[in-house]
Formats: C-alpha cells, structure tokens, sequence
C-alpha cells in the first residue's frame, strides 16, 4: 500500500472511532438518564401510593375496549372475561373480528350467549365493511362483537372506534389480560389534565405468570430462555424510555397492546392508518403533528400503573418476525412524517424524540452492522488496539446489564412483586447474554427486515398463541 | 477527556446503580419492618386508652402529649393510620369514641406539623378525611389549612383537601372551597368535583340550597358542576333550573345540563321547552335537540312520540341516536311504529330497528333468566 493509502485509511479509521465514541457517549447517556429517571420515577410513584397521594374515589371516565381479533379463537375469550372482570363501572368492551379464518366470532357468540342486531354503522374513519355484528345484554357490561372483511389491525381498529359509544377508547391485543385496576390507573391522567389525548399503558410479558381476577398470583420469570431475556429488554428499553420521554411530552409511541385514546382527536386527525405495519407508532406521531399544526394544547401521558399482561415470543423465529415487522412499522412512520426531522414547532418531540428514534431505533442495526466490519477491517489491517477493544466491549456489556438490572429491580420493588433468588440469579445472569448476544440476532434481524420490502411489507408474518394462564 | 476517563466514569456510574439497587431494597425492607413495629408499639397505647374510656375515664393527657410528640413524623403518623384501621375492624365504635377524645391532637399536629412536603401534607388530608377528624366543626383550624391547599399545584393535594372539607359535612365550607377553587386557575376536573360533592357526609338538601343560592358567584364550569350535583343527587329544584333553561342568556353549557336535569327529574312545566328543542333542531346548536331527545324518555306521551319520530330523520348522527334510544324506552310495538318502519328514510328505519332488536333481545334474555 502506498503511504497515501494508509493515510487515508487511518484518517478512516479515525473518523469512524470518533463517529462511534459520539454515538455510544449519546446512546449511553440516553440509556443511563431513562433508567435513572424512570428508577426514580417508580420511586416516586410507590412514595406517592404509600402516602395515599391518590385519588381516592370511583371516578369514572366512560370507554370504550376495542379489541382487534384475527385468528384468535384460543385466545379471544379469555381475555374478553378478563375484561369483564375489571375492577371499572363505566366501560364496554367491542371485540372486531377482523375476517378471521378461524372460529374467533363462534367461540365468542356460544361463550357468551350473544344476540345477532342491526347495528348501524356511523363510519367516522374508514374501514371494511360490517359483515354481521352481536351483542351480549346479561353481562356486566356491553359486549359487542363486529364481523368485518379483513382490513388488518387498523382497519378493525378504525372500525371499533365507529362502533363505539364512549368519548374515549383503548386498544389492546386480543391475547393480552388487563390487570384489574389497568383502567382506573390509564384515565387517571385525563383526570388530572384536560389536555391529555392519549396514555400508554406500561407492557409486561407474562409468560409464566399466574394471573386470576387480573391480579398477579405468582410472578416467576419466564422457563423459556428467550421470553425471559425480553422480560429484561422490556424493563430496559421500553419502560424507562416511555417514562423519560413522558416528563418532556415526547412519546412517540404508545403501544398497540394498551393504550387509550381521546376519540374525538383521534377522529380529527382520521383514525388509524392502514397502510402502515406500525399503526400504533403512526397515530401517535399523526396527534403530535395534528395537535402542533393545528396549534392545541396537548398532552401524551404513559402511565406505569396501567399494566397489560401480554406473551411475548418463546421462539426466535417469531419474535424476529415481531421485531422485523417493528422495525418496518417504525421506518413508515419515520418516512411518513420526515418533515419533522429538526423542526422546531415540534420542540423537544423533534430534537429529542424524532433524533432519539431514528439515530438510535431507525439506523442502529444498520451503524452497528458497520461498526462491526470496521472492527474486522481493521483487525484485519492491523490497525485496532485487540485488549483495548475487549475492554471497551466488557464495559459496555456490563454498563448495559447493570442498567437492565436497574431497571428490572425497580419495578419489581415498587410494584410489590416478589421474585425468588432463582430468578434473581437468572436475570443477572441473563441480562448480559441480552446485551451481549440477543441484542445483536435481532440488530441483524432489522437490518434485513427490508429485504423484499416491496413485496412484503404489509404482511404481518404469523406469531405462534398460547393460551395466558388466567384464572 | 481521554477515552478511558469516560470508560472509568461509565464503570463508576454502574457501581453507583448497583449500590442505588441493593440500598432501595434494604430501605423498603426497613421501612416495612419499623412499620410493622411502630405500630405494634401504638396498638398497646391505643388499646389502653380505648379500655380507659370503656369504663368512663376520658383519654389520658399523657397519651395526647405522646401522639402529639409522636405524629409530628409522618412515618409514626402512617403507623396510626395502620393500627387505627386495624382496630376500627375489631371495634368501631370504641375507636370512634377514641379518636374524638383525641381531637386536639390533630389541632395541635396542624399548628406544629412538620409535614412540610405536599406529599406529605396530602397524606395529613387524607387521614382528617378518614377519620372524620373535622365532621360537625367548621371553625376547626384544620379547615383552614384544608381551603389554603385548594391553590396547591398538586392534584393529588387539591383533592385530599376537598375529601377532607366534603368529610366536615358543613355546607358553608364546600361552599367556601368551591369558591376557593374556582378563583384558582388551576384545572381540577369537573368530574372529580360532582363526585366529590356527592360524597359530602352532611345534608345534601342543605348544600344545594347554599350552593343555589350563591350560584352566580360561580364561574361556567363550576356552575354545570352544581347543575350536575343537584341532578346526580336528586334534589327538587325544577322550578329554579326552568327559569334557568328559558333564559337564553345563560350559557349553552349551563342550559345542557338543565335539560339533563328533566331527563332524570320529569316536571311537566318543562316539557313545552324540551319539545320545542327536540322538534325544532335548527333553531340552536344540535346538542340542544340531542340531550333533549334523551330527556323526552321521561315524558312518555304523544307529543314526545310525534317529535322522536320525526328526529329520526334529522342528518344529525346524535339527535337520531338518541331519538331511537328514547323510542325504545317506551317499549312501543311494530305497528305504532309503522310509518317509520315503512318510511321511506334508511337511516331512520335503521336505527330504530337496532334500539327494536336491542328491546326485544333484552327481553328474551330476561325470559331465559325467569
């Protein structure tokens, strides 16, 4: 090679170290802030409940519990009874079955002894078209089923909110199990301030959870390896940043597992948008925009207290179908709202948010995949410091894990959880083959979700059910 | 700063969270064990003076000055929040007797009281609410400290303060905190306050008097805040909330809530306006002919029938809706319904055949239950 070459070759090599050292110095710090914030927050939140710093009465917002169902005959009724069994006065639940293929309306009509009616329709956003709708009148509450041509998630979704009758709605998964109090604890934020459009609900796996009445009996961390490492990532990644981001208004996702909405805004700003895979992410980011263009006050909550029990995927093979179809759902909405990339009416939305997701969300499989060429480019030229590397890796494993930790333990103490030493040991354990090596399979995996994105990037992939054990 | 500073600091920060983690877990164990001790400890005490004043012996002064010494901590004050709750399950009324012959305790707690964060104040509230510390006294110092909290910027705060003054059972203090809390420009929702007020311990025919009575003091919002506690508690005060209804001047919210108020409270005076907003939707905004057409369930006659009938047809969503829903409520069969069944109008025929199928499945279903 001639001197000039290895000139530019170390000038490479030294932008990319730079690149990187920025990178994860603001990756770090994010990761490190969430984790102390959404700490303290829990704290806080478990001081406040202690000290009775609650709202004491039965304060009921009317809403409405949309359930989108495709192919859910194994699980819809369960988790319609827990529903039922909800500790709320003023709710009704509307399962959509979005043209399931499988039994999912019959196994609901003989549960619950439901009625056939001629409900009409009001189409406030656009969906599929009703192919027959029942009711149940004896139960606690209204529960109506809606049979529609298949549209996908937010196209059942669209229409539960048409069918629906209350000024606020929540949208859940039809295999996730709603923690009792879950709905006082979601419009708790609506009480508090009139200018909050939507809440998020905090996701907990529950595989290996034992639930009844929607209260956690016995809460051991999942046997299957794999759930249990999401448990970790799901404390880590999701719970402490939503926390973080709530304390600015900067969420840019509520969950489509649970979350509730103000249904007039949503209307507005047209409902669920059904060509896209992440259509919980692309409503949240269409009410910031709607709010801001249209210059209303608003306020997008996460409430930790508002807890759903959902199962999350024991085979590698479905959860890299998830995390693909997560990553597309992200690079739609991304794509769809560019425009809020570094615009200051958005604020800390875009500066924080936006940056946040697409840096460190978006890109990272991608600049991670090249991190690690680079690292064997230059092993290969000889031009890497090998023990210095190795340290740099141990630290960030550790610094990861320790987080992860964090952020494990202080949910379970502030929510009064108890786990066994076993589980203990195993979520130490764990936390750092998570960082080490599950992060990088699904780095992996979203760096290739674009493969054949044209062809399939409305596809959802199918995720093996089980049944939740509910009692 | 050379790299392997920011490694080391990195490394420090993940020590810091391990010992943040391990001490947490230490103080909530503590915290719950002292707990559990300090208010065994208030269990043997308590009992005692509860013996004392079963044989006709008033609380001992001594014990005062030991709560007084004691409750100034909100950790000692949250251990006789637990032993008192405990006790109040073995024997109510001995408690009840106890805690008013402990009353000056609390008095004295106010004055001195270290409860100088809001969360902490918030828990002082809630336990004069709990234990009705301030029922039958609205000249105790403790209301005032009570109305001061009403401006706090806490939620959480505001509303103990109020479960606290509702629990005084004195209509003229709920009226003085409404008012309180109606200067203030912090939002508290309107919700909380209907609810709350139906909560209050005293008369609640007494409190929509002095509540109607200074009801132009009060802003919009807590205006159809009382409209909906007098509706909600079922107070007559239909001669006063027509003259409300048929003054235009008053705000659309205000005049909504009246026509609520028919609905639930039928006072044949007021059906010639309820008709006249139902029959004529044009002439106002829409909501007034869709609450109205809600109302007219209470007034089962012709008239009523004659003008749901013709709702049915409006282009409005909500006035049919509610038109269908009131229908219904009358329980009429196919053939009075025939000119709609038969009409020429979808929509119409459309949603009163839903509400029909609704009725006649009800039915069935109550069938199958007898």
């Amino acid at each position: 090679m001639t001197d000039g070459l290895i000139d530019a070759v170390k000038v490479f090599f030294d932008g990319v170290g730079i690149f990187f050292i920025i990178y994860l110095i603001g990756y770090s710090t994010f990761l490190f802030l969430s984790v102390v914030v959404g700490a303290s927050t829990l704290y806080h939140n478990k001081q406040q409940i202690m000290l009775k710093n609650i709202l004491q009465q039965n304060y009921y917002v009317p809403v409405s519990i949309v359930v989108p169902a495709y192919n859910e005959e194994m699980t819809v009724v369960e988790t319609v009874r827990s529903l039922l069994a909800l500790d709320y006065n003023v709710y009704e639940i509307i399962v959509v079955d979005d043209g399931s293929r499988d039994d999912t309306s019959q196994v609901l009509i003989d549960a619950f002894h439901m009625r056939r009616i001629r409900q009409p329709v009001r189409r406030q956003v656009e969906c599929q078209p009703e192919e027959f709708i029942y009711a149940a009148l004896d139960q606690k509450v209204p529960l109506t089923l809606v049979r529609k041509r298949n549209g996908g998630k937010a196209d059942a979704l669209n229409m539960g909110i048409n069918v629906s009758q209350y000024p606020y709605f929540i949208c859940m998964d039809a295999d996730s199990v709603l923690q009792y109090d879950s709905l006082r604890e979601i419009v708790r934020p609506v009480l508090e301030n009139d200018d909050v459009v939507a809440v998020g609900g905090s996701i907990r796996p529950c595989n290996n959870v034992e639930l009844e009445n929607g209260r956690v009996k016995k809460y051991r961390l999942p046997k299957n390896i794999l759930a249990c490492m999401q448990v970790l990532e799901y404390d880590r990644s999701f719970l402490s940043a939503r926390i973080l981001f709530d304390k600015f208004n900067g969420s840019l996702i509520i969950s489509g597992a649970f979350g509730l909405f103000k249904k007039e805004t949503v209307i507005a700003c047209g409902g669920y948008e059904r060509s896209t895979m992440g259509e919980d992410m692309e409503l949240v980011v269409k009410l910031h925009e709607y709010c801001v263009s249209n210059g209303l006050p608003y306020r997008i909550r996460y409430a930790t207290g508002a807890i759903c029990w959902t199962q999350v995927p024991e085979r590698l093979k479905d959860l890299r179908t998830q995390r693909r179809r997560w990553h597309l759902g992200l690079f739609q909405s991304m794509s769809r709202h560019r425009s809020m990339f570094g615009n200051l009416r958005y604020g800390a939305v875009s500066l924080i948010s936006y940056l946040y997701f697409l840096l460190y969300e978006l890109l990272s499989p991608f600049i991670e995949l090249f991190g690690i060429l680079t690292v064997f480019l230059a092993f290969w030229l000889d031009l890497i410091n090998v023990p210095f590397m190795i340290l740099f890796y141990v630290i960030y494993a550790v610094f990861g894990s320790v987080l992860s930790l964090t952020a494990f333990f202080s949910r379970i103490h502030t929510i009064d959880l108890k786990v066994s030493f076993s589980d203990g040991v195993k979520a130490v354990l764990l936390c750092l083959f998570e960082v080490t090596c599950l992060r990088f399979v699904l780095a992996f995996e979203r760096t290739t979700a674009f493969i054949g994105y044209r062809k399939k990037r409305m596809n959802w992939g199918r995720i093996e059910r089980k049944k939740i054990q509910v009692k | 700063m050379d790299v392997e500073t920011l490694i080391y600091a990195y490394l420090a920060i993940c020590t810091s969270m391990i010992v943040f983690n391990c001490a947490c877990v230490f103080v909530f164990r503590m915290r719950n064990a002292k707990l559990q001790k300090r208010s065994s400890i208030l269990e043997e005490h308590i009992t005692e003076q509860i013996q004392r004043i079963k044989d006709g012996k008033p609380a001992a002064e001594s014990h005062k000055e030991f709560l007084k010494k004691k409750l100034l901590r909100i950790n000692h004050l949250m251990a006789f929040d637990e032993t008192l709750d405990r006790l109040l399950n073995r024997e109510p009324e001995a408690v009840w007797t106890y805690l008013q012959e402990i009353g000056s305790v609390f008095t004295y707690l106010v004055i001195k009281g270290k409860y100088n964060s809001t969360m902490k104040i918030t828990y002082f509230a809630y336990v004069v609410k709990k234990y009705r510390i301030i029922e039958g006294n609205p000249i105790h110092p403790i209301v005032n400290v009570m109305m001061s909290l009403l401006h706090d910027p806490g939620i959480y705060c505001r509303e103990s303060a109020l479960q606290a003054i509702y629990s005084s059972g004195d209509c003229g203090c709920v009226l003085q905190a409404l008012l309180e809390l109606d200067r203030s420009t912090r939002f508290h929702h309107a919700k909380l306050l209907t609810d709350g007020l139906l909560s209050f311990s005293g008369d609640h025919e007494q409190l929509a008097n002095t509540l109607w009575n200074a009801f132009d003091q009060f802003s919009t919002m807590m205006k159809v805040v009382i409209l909906d506690y007098i509706r909600f508690s079922g107070k007559d005060m239909c001669a006063q909330l027509l003259q409300l209804l048929a003054d235009s001047r008053q705000d659309d919210e205000i005049r909504f809530s009246c026509i609520r108020y028919f609905g639930k409270h039928p006072y044949d005076p007021a059906f010639p306006l309820l008709i006249s907003f139902a029959g004529n939707p044009q002439d106002h905004r829409w909501e007034y002919a869709a609450i109205a057409a809600t109302s007219l369930a209470a007034y089962p006659c012709q008239r009523s029938i004659d003008v749901l009938k013709k709702d049915l047809s409006n282009a409005n969503w909500y006035i049919r809706f509610n038109a269908a829903k009131s229908l219904e409520s009358f329980h009429m069969g196919y053939l009075e319904l025939i000119d709609v069944m038969d009409g020429n109008d979808r929509y119409a025929r459309e949603i009163l055949q839903y509400r029909m199928d609704l009725d006649k499945a009800r039915a069935e279903q109550k069938e199958v239950l007898v």
